[in-house]
């Protein structure tokens, strides 16, 4: 189930204090909410499907209960025992049979746990019941543990499905250690009438919670009187609504209600033998333990590394460059690699994330560049409590250095990524700083010009007289979209290239003829990648003696533009735009100069909020200039305003020119 | 993060989804030595068939260097045993060789086991993965069929079958494109082999069903005195199959009552209403745990869970009507292009089962009791075309299942004035579209269903977008709709003209025009079928009536558009209808000309002109 970095200490403290002594309770018994009869559910009264659908349309389900308990019964100092019991609870009503998701169970118990016990009971609209035990569930097991499944039969809308699930995960010296931190989703995307979790855990341990956003945790009840010796944390929720699914919204966990919180020191006999950093210098010192270690006895592999990819006296922003150029290409990044030390990762040249971000580090520290060891908070991971010391806070190594005065922070794991690129979705991100000395404090990562990651297109068309087009097409790449053309090019064939090349042409309307195409700086990632196609295009206009129609195909349309309808009136979930965009679009039309260009174009020009949309065109004779930009600003904003958004990034664009049309002059 | 979060970033992770396999084209970058070693062996007055299978990778590039996960999948009936890989000298242990339950989206339950190989290292170009297992099968019955690979230059494909004196063993061949070079020989008595070799790779085709095969082989053991020992012919694999299929059959109770209450007028009524009844009440779970994977649940247990797969409803309905005195037939169906074998048919050719109705009036109804959108008499566009075999009272019957005949599925009429971008429209929905707006209906809610139809039709038709959907009839068969018709872009408007297209159809795959230069097999996904009509209001526009139409009745193919004028109004008419998707030799050559003529003709339009007193013409 989990292991973590703190581990291997507290197997080995928990080793030297288990050593006889007696409890006074007896915690090996469990409180009430893992050891209640699975079958103990509340009667559901008469169920109105309709008025439920008429309520939640399109949820597949409504829950009227989930209950979830997870206790630890802990006599480590006492018998070596240490389980971890989850009762998982679930009163719901089936809106639609066909999704497998609600006719049907599936348990997954991980190796090394045992299910305990299962009941389901299925009660039918038309009044008939059936019942299941654990006996009914198919077990197929492989080398990760055992699934348990079950198709309840005779599910039609209406039926109310009730399950109750007990798993419990016995302590393992030096295999298995219980969870000590837990991130609960207390919100679903379908609604909860009754919505319950407890964790029940011993007395003299103590817990710490996240906020989920500034001066707010779930409210939870403290209950530790009910059952001797041990500690009750009880949320409930009633009327949860379900979590919408919507564009441009905050991630999950800026948005939904969630409880996250870690066990933060445990006592066996009144004698602390585990306890969570207590701030962030202690949790980088110990990171720096598990991430910053060399493991070579009497040499610096890292040094060696470096003086191996480097010319000492190239200036550092050429040894940064290098550095991380060989990491990326020679180190493979591998969550399941064994390797617990650079000298480990250089030797099978596969590590995870975290140590081929440590190997990076120390070769740039052994070049003589002065980094930090960076541990970014992403956005997606909610609210950065700065109380909340645990390691899910900062869940994405990187490297920071400054060179030439110009902050930097860079990706070793992340095959070809440029090293002055840093993913949006990473910039202006808190960072937890690491140094050889520890603790480094707090730093937020910069953010790049919007510029730095556009995307430019460049067309050239040239019609003829015949009504046939030749068409260049010059597509300049930047930051992520560079990123990943190049890392979709790397491995394809040249037949499986000109495949990709072609899903990217901007014509979308039928055969093009001679496509030839170039890539250019596809190996040197620190420039753009440029795309250059060329082609023809036989069917696309229509001449006749008085006029030519030149249907454009996508060729004079933005890409981004949406095909949806959108109700702007129903928007339920806040704005957030992460980053501004930006696509450019530069468009040469050339034709022959006796024709003359009749269509009336409208220029495009709207500002608000969320960016700008423009588009501006210049006729000249035998050619006609198109040049469109849209600019989307990053920022959030209240529902209501999402008819502003649209109005920048349309539901139909005002950009769009389906069809030129000439007249044929003598 | 470390542990907690089990690995890289989600910025990581997607990056690595993109990461792909050796390509199929091009330089090769693997050489394959196969080899498939059977022991057929007569045992308690059947036969046993053993099979050893040794997999020679030799990794020719850097690209095929990064891929480092191998799997083998074992089917009920043939579990992998002794499963040993090693990677140049390196024996893999441990971890690196993983047992896993495998996860499909459609089936609940599966028998089946994936075996996942898992190099500990990078490997050099150069070096050689080698894996190899033994199997069992349950039935000779089962004797694969083997698939010999064209993604890799392929150095050694062979087979041997060791067999008793007494069984000839013969093989039965697919070729998807041109015959490849094979030789059977027999080294020894009771040794047969059949060996591939130096075969260079194949790219892939668009529109083509077998990219990545050269060949499929059909194992054939006949016993004394001819004897079948595996069913290879349509008559000996339909008695086996229902030999299996009957062991679990079983009347009740139950099966009768309900068949009694879904009595209707006539036979056909009759067959219509057991067909709605388990489309609407029997929900899609498949539980395929051992020989579930081919053979039905008794029909008693269907109807108590009221869940099953396309087997176990298509045989519920036929038990059904057999309460009741009907015949309706089960027909086991292959809903993707699969191998045709001379005389011969498989097990592995078939992953659906639909039933068939023989009317009385000449008439035979296809019908699929698993699709929960598509009426009786209708069936999804993926059962059309498909190698089946209909178990019928006669006997067994090798066919193509037969495209249902029927008005257009998309059929639309818009009323507009040509001057007029807004139009009113009335839209049809049958077959694919109707069953795509049922989904849409029961899933979706509010602007999910107009944004479906939306985008459904604007699918097929060019630059004409259809919106503000509001039901007006509901047939069961059909349903329609009043819209609003943006014509927009449809129209193109000038000074002095107004033009419409006259190939509005977004209908012809723009690279079926590349498999010109090649004679295999073309394999469309669908069969449009469409209709669409403009009654415009002219105003003072003259009208130039015309008209342009490629192919006839008896193509694969036809298209007609047609400009009209009557009682004032310029009236429009368009049809495509496609009668074929599996196209080969005269077929495919004029669903080909059709293509490009169809192509060709987008830049094709109508005019309109401005009277002549109007532009001093």
């Amino acid at each position: 189930m989990m292991t973590h970095r703190y581990a291997p200490a507290l197997f080995f403290l928990v080793g030297l204090l288990a050593l006889g002594g007696c409890a006074t309770v007896d915690l090996t018994e469990r409180s009430a909410f893992t050891a209640r009869p699975l079958d103990a559910f509340a009667p559901v009264g008469p169920v109105d499907v309709e008025a439920i659908v008429a309520e939640h349309p399109g949820a597949d389900a409504k829950f009227f209960l989930y209950d979830r308990s997870m206790e630890h019964l802990f006599r480590l100092g006492d018998d070596g025992t240490w389980d971890f019991v989850d009762d998982d609870r679930r009163q719901y009503v089936v809106l639609d049979p066909d999704e497998e998701r609600w006719s049907t169970i599936r348990i997954h118990v991980e190796d090394g746990g045992v299910l305990e016990g299962y009941f389901g009971r299925v009660t039918h609209p038309d009044g008939t019941v059936h019942t299941f035990a654990k006996e009914n569930l198919v077990e197929e097991r492989d080398d990760d543990g055992a699934v348990y499944s079950l198709a309840y039969p005779g599910v039609v809308r209406g039926s109310v499905v009730e399950e109750a699930i007990r798993t419990r995960y016995a302590f393992r010296r030096n295999r298995y250690l219980p969870p000590l931190a837990h991130e609960v989703p207390l919100q679903f995307d379908v609604p909860v009438d009754t919505l319950r979790f407890r964790y029940v855990y011993p007395s003299d341990w103590a817990l710490k919670v996240k906020k989920i956003a500034p001066n707010r945790v779930p409210p939870v009840f403290v209950d530790r009187d009910s059952e001797p010796g041990k500690t009750i944390v009880e949320f409930t929720g009633l009327g949860v609504p379900e979590v919408p699914d919507e564009p441009y919204s905050p991630f999950f966990l800026e948005m939904a209600n969630y409880f996250e919180f870690l066990v933060s020191e445990i006592n066996i006999h009144g004698e602390q033998v585990f306890e969570a950093p207590q701030d962030w210098p202690a949790f980088a010192d110990a990171f720096k333990r598990y991430a910053l270690r060399s493991g070579g006895f009497f040499s610096d592999p890292a040094a060696r590394a470096a003086a191996d990819v480097i010319d000492p006296s190239d200036p550092d922003t050429v040894k940064l460059a290098e550095i991380v150029r060989w990491v990326q290409q020679n180190i493979e990044e591998d969550g399941e690699s064994g390797a617990d030390s650079f000298a480990d990762v250089l030797r099978s040249r596969h590590g995870n994330v975290y140590l081929v971000t440590g190997l990076t580090y120390a070769m740039l520290d052994r070049a003589g560049l002065e980094p930090d060891y960076l541990l970014i908070h992403p956005a997606s991971e909610g609210y950065f409590d700065e109380q909340y010391v645990h390691e899910s806070e900062f869940g994405v190594p990187a490297v920071g250095v400054t060179v030439d005065g110009q902050r930097r922070v860079v990706f070793p794991y992340l095959d070809r990524l440029p090293v002055d690129f840093i993913p949006e979705v990473y910039q202006g991100q808190r960072a937890l700083r690491i140094t050889s000395e520890g603790f480094g404090g707090f730093e937020e990562t910069p953010t790049q010009p919007a510029a730095d990651s556009a995307v430019d297109e460049n067309y050239t068309i040239r019609v003829g007289e015949d009504g046939v087009l030749a068409v260049e097409e010059e597509k300049v790449l930047r930051g992520a979209a560079a990123y990943f053309v190049r890392r979709l090019l790397e491995d394809q064939s040249e037949d499986e290239r000109e495949e990709s090349l072609r899903e990217l042409l901007t014509y979308s309307e039928g055969e093009v003829e001679a496509l030839t195409y170039t890539v250019e700086h596809e190996a040197d990632y620190t420039q753009p990648l440029v795309i250059r196609l060329t082609y023809r295009i036989g069917n696309a206009v229509t001449v006749t003696p008085e006029e030519v129609l030149f249907q454009t195909g996508g060729l004079l349309s933005p890409a981004s533009l949406r095909a949806f309808e959108v109700d702007a009136t129903e928007r339920e979930s806040p704005i957030r735009i992460y980053n501004d965009q930006i696509e450019n679009k530069r468009i040469v039309v050339e034709y022959p100069a006796h024709w003359t260009l009749t269509t009336p174009l409208e220029e495009v020009a709207d500002e608000n909020r969320f960016g700008t949309v423009s588009g501006r065109y210049t006729v000249e004779p035998g050619r006609l200039v198109v040049e469109q930009q849209v600019h989307l600003k990053a920022g959030r904003a209240a529902p209501s305003s999402y008819a502003s958004l649209l109005r920048i990034t349309g539901s139909q664009s005002r950009l769009y020119i389906p069809t030129l049309i000439f007249e044929v002059g003598s | 993060m470390v542990g907690l979060r089990g690995g890289a970033p989600a910025l990581a992770l997607l990056i690595l989804c993109t990461l792909a396999a050796p390509a199929r084209a091009g330089e090769p970058d693997r050489a394959l030595d196969e080899s498939h070693h059977f022991t057929l062996r007569a045992s308690g007055g059947g036969y046993v068939l053993d099979e050893e299978v040794e997999v020679i990778y030799a990794l020719l590039t850097e690209r095929a260097t990064r891929v480092r996960e191998y799997s083998v999948y074992a089917p009920f009936f043939a579990p992998v045993e002794d499963l040993r890989a090693s990677l140049g000298r390196d024996r893999l242990r441990g971890d690196d060789i993983r047992e896993a339950v495998p996860v499909w989206e459609d089936v609940f339950l599966s028998g089946g086991r994936y075996h996942v190989v898992t190099l500990p290292r990078a490997p050099a170009v150069g070096e050689t993965l080698t894996y190899s297992y033994r199997s069992r099968y349950s039935d000779v019955a089962y004797a694969p069929l083997l698939y010999v690979p064209a993604g890799d230059r392929l150095a050694r494909y062979e087979v041997v079958v060791e067999h008793p004196d007494d069984v000839t063993v013969d093989f039965g061949f697919f070729f998807p494109r041109s015959p490849v070079p094979y030789a059977v020989a027999t080294p020894a008595r009771g040794r047969t082999v059949l060996t591939f070799g130096n075969l260079e790779a194949l790219a892939d085709l668009p529109l083509f069903a077998f990219n990545g095969l050269h060949a499929v082989v059909q194992l054939r053991f006949t016993g004394p005195g001819g004897a079948p020992v595996n069913p290879v012919t349509a008559t000996d694999f339909a008695a086996w199959y229902g030999r299996l299929a009957r062991a679990g059959a079983g009347g009740s109770g139950a099966l009768a009552a309900l068949a009694q209450s879904l009595r209707r007028e006539t036979p056909e009524a009759t067959v219509a209403a057991l067909h709605d009844h388990v489309r609407g009440t029997i929900r899609y779970v498949a539980d395929e745990r051992g020989e579930h994977a081919f053979v039905p649940r008794a029909p008693e247990v269907v109807l108590q869970r009221t869940y099953g797969d396309c087997k176990d409803r298509a045989f519920l309905v036929a038990a059904l009507a057999a309460q009741l005195g009907l015949r309706v037939d089960v027909v086991l169906v292959s809903t993707e292009p699969e191998a045709a074998f001379e005389g011969g048919t498989h097990v592995g050719l078939f992953n659906h089962v639909i039933n068939a109705f023989d009317a009385g009036d000449g008439r035979r109804v296809y019908f699929d009791p698993t699709h929960p959108y598509v009426p009786y008499g209708d069936l999804p566009e993926g059962d059309v075309e498909g190698q089946a075999l209909l178990l019928g009272a006669g006997g067994a019957e090798l066919l193509r299942v037969p495209a249902p005949d029927g008005p257009p599925a998309l059929d639309v009429t818009v009323r507009a004035a040509l001057d007029g971008s807004e139009g009113e429209a009335e839209v049809t929905l049958r077959g694919g579209f109707l069953a795509a707006y049922r989904h849409a209906q029961d899933k979706g809610a509010g602007l999910d269903v107009e944004n479906v139809l939306s985008n459904l039709t604007s699918g097929y038709l060019h630059k004409l977008r259809l919106h503000d959907f509001a039901p007006a009839a509901d047939s069961g068969a059909a349903v329609t709709f009043r819209a609003a018709a943006d014509l927009s872009e449809f129209v193109v408007a000038s000074p002095t003209r107004r033009y419409l297209p006259q190939t509005p159809f977004r209908t012809v795959p723009a690279e079926a025009v590349e498999r010109a230069a090649d004679a295999f097999p073309l394999h469309l996904g669908e069969r449009p079928h469409l209709r669409l009509v403009l009654d415009l209001d002219p105003g003072t526009w003259e009208v130039e009536p015309g008209a342009f139409g490629l192919g006839d009745d008896t193509g694969p193919a036809a298209f007609s558009a047609d400009l009209a004028l009557a009682d004032g109004r310029a009236r429009v008419t368009y049809r495509f209808r496609q009668r074929r998707k599996r196209l080969a030799g005269d077929a495919r050559d004029a669903y080909l000309g059709f293509a490009r003529g169809y192509l060709d003709a987008r830049r094709n339009m109508f005019i309109f002109r401005q009277p002549a007193a109007a532009t001093g013409g």
